[in-house]
């Protein structure tokens, strides 16, 4: 296979696989905030 | 006498053909309100710079070194993204964090369009950057095609910014194509919950920590949104918060298109590289929806509460935007039918995925060059 083409499909797979795990990341990080926040007493809005 | 008319001696087709270009760029400003803050700027910077011994570009002209200084520095669009992140409201998303993989799913069409690039025999840094119009966020194409093929700037912001302005026209029939009725008369529960301030706080500083660890070179770009973002949540700098999204906004996005507008010189840019590359962004555009429409129907097979397949289309950048085509398409097949606020998280997570793409190219274009 043309290298190029080999390069290509290589950042295809670990570009949209990248994003797709940091966002899982994200996901479940947010949902870690919301319950340790919940928790916690609601702080002073300013 | 020479000296003169040398402004008109040295006019050609190509300075005529460039100022038809800049007049529709200004018309679809003004007359049909696509983009105005940007498309009327780069088109009367486009007149600007092709004007023959146009004294605003060249080693002195004020273009150039707002180009120079601005755009070549990757100031303006880290910037941009400090004002578009002071702008943006993560609550909507952090009530239904869920959403967050419509955001990933439709970045699809930047990966997609990348490799039809190199199949089209652009080398992978070009492609890269013809790729990331897909990310329909203007600011990240703007920075990965500086950073990657700075000769194919001009074409790719006025492709990315064309197409974010014509995303009611694009995404409607591609959604049509790829979902029943039945699909897109799914409802969709909302529950609207209260979310701590901490979490609005915390929110940023984590995100720029896990996309910047995972990705270091995206740090500028995540990193400047983020700190918008954090100005805007922290509820302490009301002020500082009002200027990132009025006048440091208005600011950059005026020298912005203005300097863009300044690089559409003729003999740039009235070659085959520029159709190529609209037609190019097109194709993105379309994969990006189809990666979230078709993302959300995979999801379906396994949820109990279904998802409308409507709303993976709202993953991409163009906020708010693709958010209100999807319920105004939803509204035409059921006037009841209220998937606004699923919409909106589905976009907000794509203002995010574009940034994280775009990060995630910049990291990993480099690894396979040769």
């Amino acid at each position: 296979m043309n290298p190029e083409i080999d390069a290509a499909l290589k950042i295809m797979g670990l570009g949209l696989g990248g994003v797709f795990t940091v966002l899982i990341l994200f996901y479940f990080v947010t949902r870690l905030m919301i319950v340790i926040a919940r928790k916690l007493p609601p702080m002073e809005e300013k | 006498m020479n000296e003169l008319l040398a402004g008109i001696v040295n006019l050609h087709l190509g300075n005529f053909v460039m100022f038809g270009i800049s007049l529709i760029l200004i018309y679809l400003a003004i007359a049909k309100d696509y983009e105005p803050m940007l498309l009327l700027p780069i088109g009367f910077g486009a007149l600007l710079a092709n004007i023959p011994f146009s004294s605003a570009i060249g080693h002195e002209g004020f273009l150039t070194i707002l180009y120079n200084y601005g755009i070549r520095t990757e100031l303006f669009p880290v910037l941009i993204f400090v004002a578009v992140g002071a702008m943006i409201d993560f609550k909507p998303l952090l009530q239904n964090p869920f959403m967050l993989f419509f955001g990933a799913a439709a970045q699809f069409g930047i990966f997609a369009c990348l490799f039809v690039a190199v199949l089209m025999g652009y080398d992978l840094k070009e492609a890269a950057s013809i790729g990331i119009i897909g990310a329909a966020d203007g600011p990240t194409s703007i920075y990965v095609a500086n950073k990657f093929a700075e000769r194919l700037l001009a074409p790719i912001s006025v492709a990315a910014y064309s197409y974010m302005s014509l995303v009611p026209i694009i995404q409607p029939p591609v959604i049509r194509a790829l979902t029943t009725r039945q699909e897109r008369l799914i409802r969709m529960t909302y529950h609207q919950t209260a979310i701590p301030k901490l979490v609005e706080i915390a929110f940023p500083i984590v995100i720029t920590l896990i996309a910047g660890i995972v990705a270091p070179i995206s740090v500028a770009l995540i990193g400047s949104l983020m700190f918008g973002n954090l100005i805007r949540a922290c509820g302490v700098l009301e002020r500082l918060s009002n200027a990132a999204q009025n006048e440091l906004a208005n600011l950059v996005t005026l020298m912005l298109g203005i300097t863009i507008g300044s690089t559409m010189i003729a003999q740039d840019f009235l070659r085959a590289d520029t159709l190529i590359i609209m037609g190019m962004g097109l194709i993105a555009f379309i994969f990006d929806t189809a990666g979230g429409v078709l993302f959300a129907k995979f999801l379906n097979l396994f949820l109990k509460n279904k998802v409308n397949p409507m709303v993976g289309a709202a993953g991409i950048s163009a906020f708010p935007m693709s958010a209100r085509v999807i319920q105004r398409m939803a509204k035409e097949e059921d006037p009841t039918n209220f998937i606004l606020m699923q919409s909106t998280s589905a976009n907000v997570a794509g203002q995010l995925g574009s940034i994280v793409a775009g990060g995630l190219l910049l990291a990993l274009v480099p690894l396979f060059m040769k």
